[in-house]
């Protein structure tokens, strides 16, 4: 091994530590952006001084940040005396986002940056260090269409050449047409997330034919990852977890390949994941955390077409997820005393959403604060793109999250209704363009998604729309 | 193990992603190149041999998030029947080189599966304390390790360490290291509270005793108000109970609350519990106040959320 690729894959393997919370996956960083650090750990170096770091140096900054016209404005509340790692680690958080906020007071949304970073991303050749992507192919063109596709714009779209590349890519990683399920890479071993990744990108190039011609098989492979409890390991000998069962749910259901077989055992399974916090875990009885509840809360909406089946509990989740937002950042943690990530907005976000067509109401949290975090913190505002928070690199996932997390901003949904409709709770999702008042403010930047898929609302009724023509496995 | 022992040129390394035109192309090195590409040929051929389970050493080395080579290699130990023992410590090594390596607690996790499922003498061989060293490296450098934290609780499941005194010692002392570490309570937690047979009543005003006198210390710290409010619900104790704790961190007297200058709650959770509380004494309009200053003054952010509290009071108000 040479002592470069060493260097950078280690390198790049503390970039990327937030995505291995969620997916399981990699985050490609931008080449550009290299030189910086992914860890929480690191500002302990900077945290050696408590004389550098005072209550007062944050209030002022507060305070210098105050705007009257602004409709989030930073609030300190949760202060106490005591010190640790943590409260280290969030104080120098919380100053740097506040810088970001003071440098950056009337940021907008940089449209023609982020069209080119995603655009430039789709057709770099990327050094040899993001070898440390290469079981994740599906999932960079996953990040970057969507991410496209999610910006609001009048003028540009991909060329038929780029999606007949995308096509040939999510091709290359192809099983014997999904009997053995689709891998992150050519060559390698199917992989339920990959497979879940490749199968949303197709929907996005609107390859209908090429779905047709997998659904089937995917099934067959599908049910052979399921285990007696009711879940599904991610691959041969692989972990089996909340992500793994909304990836298998997402997939069939959009193909339409839902069968009782399949859906066996995974309702109990899933309660089994709700924590004392009120939020869910990857496996039961671990810390609740904020992807393994996007995919567990998405997976409730996928299995029911009543909301009166839904029977974990729902006050629980609510206030933990409210508690998910910070009073300074504006932005969203994914667990308690854990800092802030702008790909939260998404994992975080969506559950907003997914509870306020549930309990009829239509702000359950502060979309003002997580724009704010999104637009002056995690805003690449030299070369478009998003990142984590300030200070770190901007890559493609964090980039098409933090899309994802604003158009849940800029959107709100129809509540749901108690009817006798046979659809998925997955599929209702309507805008309400009545809290739409016409405001300058209320300038949309991106499309609206579906929060159970994160794609944009029309890729999805679109395909729903093909693939409950067809049959179901029997 | 040295490289010269092994030669490959009999295998036709098989293509990764290296097809041109591809978008998001990686320009791989040789060296990625050649040892990923024969790495694929051995697998598509099958071949479980020593010299294959080399190359997945050098596999994982390369890129240790591959899943492919990590499932590829526990298939060559078994085919070959290797030291199962051997391989968790070759395991432990790349663990502390990968910190935040995912595949490894799963390959782990199967290969102490493993051991246990061959003849009881070789399952007796192992001692599940010998664990315990890694996961504390492990969490020392970080100590939020989510897959860190999942295999420790796989292994207290599996071995029944429940009330291990090892392990109730660690999660204690890593909980006084940093009280908002809410991974280290979420373990205390699943310890002593997931097992309803091992529940007493000794272990409950214990674990409450523990947690409050925490609480005094950091009152903002939502970690050990989670696991407060935790023990009650689980337990089906009456938070009215609570009232005079949670009193410690709040003056309610209207003229102050209204002056700035003096803080009159050391605790957002404390208030929050405290509407709780007197709902649940039927004290409504006491209930709805708070839920207004925490709207208004104390937790301005989630002014939606408190809005929303109220009303679910006001609704009951009003049915009375």
């Amino acid at each position: 091994m040479t002592s470069i690729n060493e260097d950078s894959s280690s390198d790049n393997e503390r970039k990327v530590s937030y995505i291995l919370n969620l997916l399981g996956k990699k985050v490609p960083t931008s080449k550009e952006n290299d030189d910086n650090d992914d860890k929480d750990e690191d500002y302990e170096d900077i945290m050696t001084d408590e004389d550098i770091y005072t209550l007062d140096s944050l209030q002022q900054l507060i305070a210098s940040v105050y705007n009257s016209k602004s409709r989030f404005n930073p609030e300190l509340n949760s202060r106490d005396e005591y010190t640790s790692q943590t409260t280290d680690t969030q104080y120098e958080t919380e100053l740097s986002i506040l810088e970001s906020f003071k440098d950056h007071p009337n940021e907008q949304f940089l449209q023609q940056q982020h069209l080119k970073y995603i655009k430039g991303s789709l057709h770099s050749q990327f050094p040899s260090y993001f070898s440390a992507l290469d079981a994740n192919h599906s999932w960079m063109l996953l990040w970057l269409l969507n991410g496209f596709k999610v910006i609001k714009q009048n003028d540009q779209s991909l060329s038929p050449e780029t999606i007949e590349l995308i096509n040939n890519k999510i091709e290359s990683c192809i099983i014997d047409e999904g009997r053995g399920g689709i891998s992150g890479g050519a060559n390698q071993i199917g992989h339920v997330a990959s497979t879940y990744a490749a199968i949303l990108t197709l929907i996005l190039t609107k390859n209908y034919t090429l779905l047709e011609k997998l659904r089937n098989n995917l099934y067959s492979w599908f049910l052979s990852l399921k285990k007696p409890d009711g879940s599904f390991v991610m691959h041969k000998n692989g972990e089996s977890d909340a992500r793994s069962i909304y990836c298998v749910l997402a997939v069939s259901s959009l193909l339409n390949t839902l069968t009782d077989e399949l859906l066996l055992g995974l309702e109990s399974w899933l309660n089994s994941c709700q924590t004392f916090e009120g939020g869910f875990s990857g496996v039961p009885k671990t810390e609740a955390h904020g992807g393994y509840t996007y995919c567990a809360v998405a997976s409730y909406f996928i299995l029911f077409s009543k909301k009166s089946k839904i029977c974990f509990d729902l006050d629980a989740l609510i206030r933990w997820s409210v508690f998910r937002q910070y009073s300074i950042e504006g932005g969203l943690s994914g667990r308690t005393n854990k800092l802030v990530d702008a790909c939260y907005s998404f994992w975080i976000g969506a559950l907003y959403p997914m509870i306020e067509v549930l309990v009829g109401e239509h702000d359950m949290f502060n979309r003002d604060g997580l724009k704010t975090y999104i637009l002056k913190a995690a805003q690449n505002f030299d070369k478009g793109g998003f990142r984590d928070k300030p200070g770190k690199s901007t890559d493609f996932y964090h980039t098409n999250y933090t899309l994802c997390g604003l158009s849940l901003c800029e959107y709100k949904y129809k509540s749901f209704s108690d009817d006798d409709s046979e659809e998925e709770l997955a599929y209702r999702f309507q805008l309400d363009n009545d809290n739409d008042n016409g405001n300058d403010s209320d300038y949309k930047n991106t499309n609206p998604i579906n929060p159970i898929f994160g794609l944009p609302i029309n890729d999805i009724n679109e395909a729903k729309k093909h693939f409950i023509k067809l049959s179901k496995p029997i | 193990m040295s490289e010269v022992q092994y030669t490959f040129d009999d295998v036709e390394p098989v293509k990764i992603n290296t097809e041109e035109p591809q978008l998001c192309q990686i320009l791989y090195d040789e060296e990625y190149k050649t040892t990923m590409g024969l790495l694929l040929a051995l697998l598509q051929n099958e071949e479980y041999s020593d010299r294959a389970l080399y190359l997945t050493q050098k596999g994982i080395e390369l890129l240790a998030s591959h899943y492919t080579i990590w499932i590829y290699r526990y298939d060559i130990l078994l085919h070959l029947n290797k030291d199962l023992f051997e391989e968790l410590d070759w395991c432990e090594q790349v663990a502390l080189e990968n910190e935040k390596n995912y595949q490894i607690w799963n390959y782990r996790q199967l290969i102490i599966e493993r051991i246990l499922a061959t003849t009881t003498e070789t399952s007796r061989k192992y001692e599940p304390h010998r664990e315990f060293p890694i996961l504390e490296a492990m969490l020392d450098s970080d100590p939020k390790n989510h897959h860190v934290w999942s295999y420790r609780k796989w292994l207290v499941e599996k071995f029944q360490l429940f009330r291990d005194p090892k392990e109730l010692e660690y999660v204690e002392k890593i909980i006084l290291s940093d009280l908002r570490n809410n991974s280290a309570w979420s373990h205390r937690y699943f310890l002593y509270f997931s097992n309803p047979e091992l529940i007493t009543s000794e272990i409950v005003d214990s674990e409450i005793q523990f947690v409050k006198a925490l609480i005094q210390q950091s009152p903002q710290n939502p970690s050990s108000w989670n696991y407060l409010l935790g023990i009650y619900k689980s337990q089906k104790l009456n938070i009215a109970e609570l009232e005079s704790f949670c009193l410690q961190f709040i003056v309610l007297d209207e003229l102050k609350l209204q002056d700035e200058e003096f803080n009159g709650v050391k605790s957002l959770y404390a208030l929050e519990t405290l509407a709780k509380i007197n709902l649940k004494n039927k004290k409504y309009n006491d209930s709805i106040k708070i839920y207004d200053l925490l709207g208004s003054q104390y937790d301005k952010i989630r002014v939606n959320y408190w809005n929303f509290e109220k009303k679910k009071v006001q609704t009951i108000l009003t049915s009375i």
